[in-house]
C-alpha cells in the first residue's frame, strides 16, 4: 500500500516576534490605505446620482475624513492584537489583525454599494476580501510585514497630499465659476431664501400661536407680507425642496418618488437661473440627509455647504463611523442626530462665505434643521416651555422621524414633543434674528429680499399620525410664508389667497428682474394684487411610500390635495375623497365629500388636481 | 398607456437588480473564502475527465 503523495509548498521562515510599535504602524498603514480606499469608492459612486443613499451622501472632504476615522478606530483596535501576540505561543495575532481590519473595510465599501448588495451580501463579500488578503499576507509574513510598516510614512504623505488637492480643487472650481459669471447690475437685490425644515405654520407667533415662539419672525411679518394659506407641494423634504427649486409639481419632477431619491436634470432650477444671471449662488443646508449634494438640490449653486459641519458629522461620513454613532451612541442615551448642524452653524457658514465673496449680489438658500425630530433643543433653550424629566427622553434609538411603526404615543409624550418642538423653534427664531442683524451690520440687509418658509409641517397626533410624510392634512402641508424687502415688498400685508411653494422661483426671478420662462407661471406678486380673482387652489402631492404604515394615506397609494380659501380636497389613489370646510372645521374632522349639495364644489376642485396619480414619474425613472 | 406599460416592463431599477447582484456578490464572497476548497474541487473534477 502506497502512502498518498503530499505536496507541501515551501514555507517561508517564521518572522521575528512583532513589537508593539510594529502593530501600531501596521494598523496605521492599513487605516490610511483603507480610509483612502473608502473615500475614493464614495467619491466615484457619488459621480452618478441615485447610487448613494440618504445617509451616505458625501463631499470631497471625505479624502481627509475617512483616513482620520480609520486611524481613530484601527489604532486602539491594534492594541489587543499586540498584547495577544506577546501572551500566546501561536503566532496568529498579526494575521488576525489583517483579517479583521480588511473585513471591516470590505463590509464598508460594499455597504456603500447598497443598490447592489444587501447587508448579508456585504458581510460575505467583506469576509471574502479579508480571506484573500490575509491568505496572501500569511504566505510571506516577513515580506508583507515589512512592507506594511515601511509604507506607513508614504501612505501618510499620500493621504495628506490627496486630501489637500481634493479640498483645494473645490475652492479653485468655485473661483473659476465666479470669474465666468456674467455681469449684473449693481442695484440688483440680494435674495435670502430661508427654509425651516419641518415647520408647521400654526406654531409661529405671526400665525396666531399662543406661545411666544417667534418674536423675531413676527416683526419680520409685520414689516413684510405674510401668506396665511401657504401650503407645501409635498409633506416630505426632498420632493418639497425640489418643487421649491424648480416650480414643478412632485409628479412632474419625480424627486423622492418610486425610489428615485434625487432631483434629475430635466427641469432648470432657480439657482441655475440666478447663477446664469450673474448672481453668487450659495446653498447652506442642515438637513444633509435630504438636501445634501447627493440629492441634486445643489445644482446651480457655485458654493454648497452640506456635510462636515462638525467633527461628529465628519465621523459619520464613513460607514464605520456611522455604524458606531447610530447604533452605539443611543445605548448610552445619546439619541439626538449625531453631528446635527444647528442654525448657528448654518449662519456661520453663510456669513463666512459672504465675507470672502464680495462684489456681486447673492442668492443664498438656507435650510435649518433645528425643529426636526428628534426634538432636542440646544442647551440653554430646553426648559423654556417644558419641565425637566418629561416623557420625551424615553427612547433608546435615534428617531429621525420620517418613518415609524405608525403608532401614536400617549398624550404626555405628544405634549412633551410639542414643548421641545416649540423650544427648538424659539432657538431658531433667535438665530434667524442674529443672522439678519449680522447682515445689517455688513450693510447687506437693506438690499436683501428675505423669504421665510418651510418644506412641510409636522403632526403631533392629529389624524392618528406623528411626524410627516404620512398624509396631506393641513398639519403636514400648511407652512409659513413671509416675504420681506424694504422698498420692494409692501409692509404689513396679509394675503389669505391660497398659494403653494411652487411659486417661489417665479417670485424670486420677478423680484430681481430675470425672465421667469420655464418656471411655474404665477409669482406671489400676482397674489399681492387685490384685483387678482383667479382663485387657483394650492396643490400638494403625497407619493406612495411602500414602507409607510397602511394606516397612513401615503402607505396606501398616491395622495393629492387642493386647498382654496374655504375648501380642502384630499383625494386618494383608491378613489376615496375627503372634503373639509376650513371655515367651520379647520381641524379637518368632518368629511363632507358625500354631501350632495357640495357635488359641484367637489367636481371643480377635482378638476384642479394634477391629472394622473404619479404624474410622469415612471417615464422620469427610465433614464 | 400601452407604451407606458411596455416601458415599465423594460424598466430595470435598483429593486429589480438588488436580489440578483446580492446573490452574485455572496457567491463571489463565498468563493473567495473557500478558495482552496473550490480549487481542490475543480482539480478533482478535472482529474476524473483528464488522465495524466
Amino acid at each position: 500500500m502506497s502512502l498518498p503523495r503530499l505536496e507541501l509548498a515551501p514555507q517561508p521562515p517564521e518572522p521575528p516576534r512583532r513589537s508593539f510599535g510594529w502593530f501600531i504602524l501596521a494598523a496605521g498603514s492599513l487605516a490610511l490605505a483603507f480610509g483612502l480606499g473608502e473615500a475614493l469608492v464614495s467619491l466615484c459612486l457619488g459621480t452618478r446620482q441615485g447610487i448613494l443613499s440618504w445617509k451616505t451622501g458625501n463631499s470631497v472632504k471625505i479624502l481627509f475624513a475617512a483616513p482620520a476615522v480609520y486611524l481613530l478606530i484601527f489604532l486602539p483596535a491594534a492594541v489587543p492584537f499586540a498584547l495577544l501576540d506577546r501572551t500566546l505561543k501561536q503566532r496568529w495575532s498579526e494575521v488576525a489583525m489583517v483579517f479583521g481590519f480588511t473585513t471591516l473595510f470590505g463590509i464598508s465599501v460594499t455597504t456603500l454599494m447598497r443598490p447592489w448588495f444587501s447587508a448579508s451580501a456585504s458581510v460575505i463579500l467583506g469576509l471574502g476580501m479579508a480571506s484573500v488578503v490575509s491568505r496572501i499576507y500569511n504566505s510571506d509574513r516577513t515580506r508583507w510585514g515589512l512592507a506594511l510598516v515601511s509604507s506607513a510614512p508614504r501612505l501618510a504623505a499620500a493621504a495628506l497630499l490627496i486630501g489637500v488637492i481634493g479640498a483645494g480643487s473645490a475652492s479653485v472650481v468655485e473661483r473659476l465659476t465666479i470669474a465666468r459669471l456674467p455681469a449684473v447690475t449693481s442695484s440688483a437685490p440680494n435674495v435670502l431664501l430661508i427654509v425651516m425644515d419641518t415647520q408647521r405654520a400654526d406654531h409661529l407667533t405671526p400665525y396666531g400661536y399662543a406661545r411666544p415662539t417667534t418674536p423675531r419672525l413676527a416683526r419680520l411679518a409685520e414689516e413684510g407680507v405674510r401668506f396665511i394659506r401657504a401650503t407645501s407641494p409635498a409633506a416630505t423634504t426632498l420632493p418639497s425642496h425640489s418643487s421649491i427649486m424648480t416650480g414643478q409639481l412632485v409628479g412632474e419632477h419625480g424627486a423622492g418618488v418610486n425610489g428615485k431619491l434625487f432631483l434629475d436634470r430635466r427641469f432648470p432650477t432657480l439657482a441655475e437661473r440666478m447663477r446664469d444671471s450673474g448672481y453668487l449662488t450659495g446653498g447652506f443646508v442642515a438637513n444633509t440627509y435630504w438636501t445634501g449634494r447627493h440629492t441634486g438640490l445643489n445644482r446651480g449653486f457655485v458654493h454648497y455647504e452640506d456635510f462636515y459641519g462638525s467633527l461628529m458629522d465628519g465621523f459619520t461620513r464613513t460607514v464605520m463611523g456611522r455604524a458606531i454613532a447610530y447604533q452605539l451612541f443611543p445605548m448610552f442615551g445619546r439619541v439626538d442626530i449625531p453631528g446635527r448642524k444647528r442654525a448657528e452653524d448654518v449662519n456661520r457658514e453663510l456669513l463666512g462665505w459672504l465675507d470672502s465673496r464680495r462684489g456681486r449680489p447673492f442668492f443664498a438658500f438656507l435650510n435649518y434643521f433645528d425643529v426636526h425630530a428628534p426634538y432636542r433643543p440646544p442647551p440653554g433653550w430646553a426648559g423654556r416651555f417644558s419641565s425637566p424629566g418629561d416623557s420625551v427622553a424615553r427612547t433608546r434609538r435615534i428617531e429621525i422621524g420620517a418613518w415609524n411603526e405608525g403608532t401614536v404615543p400617549d398624550s404626555a409624550v405628544l405634549a412633551a414633543w410639542r414643548d421641545r418642538y416649540d423650544e427648538s423653534l424659539l432657538y431658531l427664531d433667535h438665530e434667524i434674528g442674529a443672522l439678519l442683524d449680522s447682515l445689517a451690520a455688513r450693510q447687506l440687509l437693506e438690499h436683501t429680499i428675505v423669504i421665510v418658509t418651510a418644506d412641510h409641517g409636522e403632526s403631533f397626533g392629529e389624524h392618528g399620525t406623528v411626524h410627516h410624510g404620512a398624509t396631506l392634512y393641513l398639519e403636514q402641508i400648511h407652512v409659513p410664508l413671509i416675504l420681506w424687502g424694504p422698498g420692494r415688498i409692501p409692509a404689513g400685508k396679509w394675503v389669505d389667497r391660497p398659494v403653494d411653494l411652487r411659486a417661489i422661483p417665479a417670485t424670486v426671478l420677478e423680484a430681481v428682474g430675470v425672465p421667469t420662462l420655464g418656471f411655474h407661471g404665477r409669482s406671489l406678486f400676482a397674489s399681492l394684487d387685490s384685483r387678482d380673482t383667479t382663485g387657483d387652489p394650492a396643490l400638494s402631492e403625497g407619493p406612495l411610500v411602500p414602507g409607510n404604515p397602511p394606516t397612513w394615506q401615503t402607505g396606501k397609494g398616491w395622495v393629492k390635495s387642493a386647498v382654496t380659501q374655504r375648501w380642502h380636497l384630499v383625494q386618494l389613489e383608491s378613489g376615496d375623497r375627503e372634503l373639509y370646510d376650513l371655515r367651520i372645521d379647520p381641524a379637518e374632522l368632518h368629511n363632507l365629500a358625500a354631501v350632495p349639495e357640495l357635488r359641484d364644489t367637489l367636481t371643480a376642485l377635482e378638476r384642479a388636481l394634477p391629472g394622473t396619480f404619479g404624474g410622469n414619474i415612471a417615464a422620469g425613472s427610465l433614464r | 398607456m400601452h407604451l407606458l406599460g411596455f416601458s415599465l416592463a423594460l424598466y430595470v431599477g435598483p429593486d429589480q437588480i438588488l436580489p440578483l447582484t446580492s446573490i452574485l456578490g455572496a457567491i463571489g464572497g463565498a468563493i473567495m473564502i473557500f478558495w482552496r476548497q473550490v480549487v481542490g474541487l475543480f482539480r478533482r473534477i478535472r482529474s476524473v475527465f483528464v488522465r495524466e
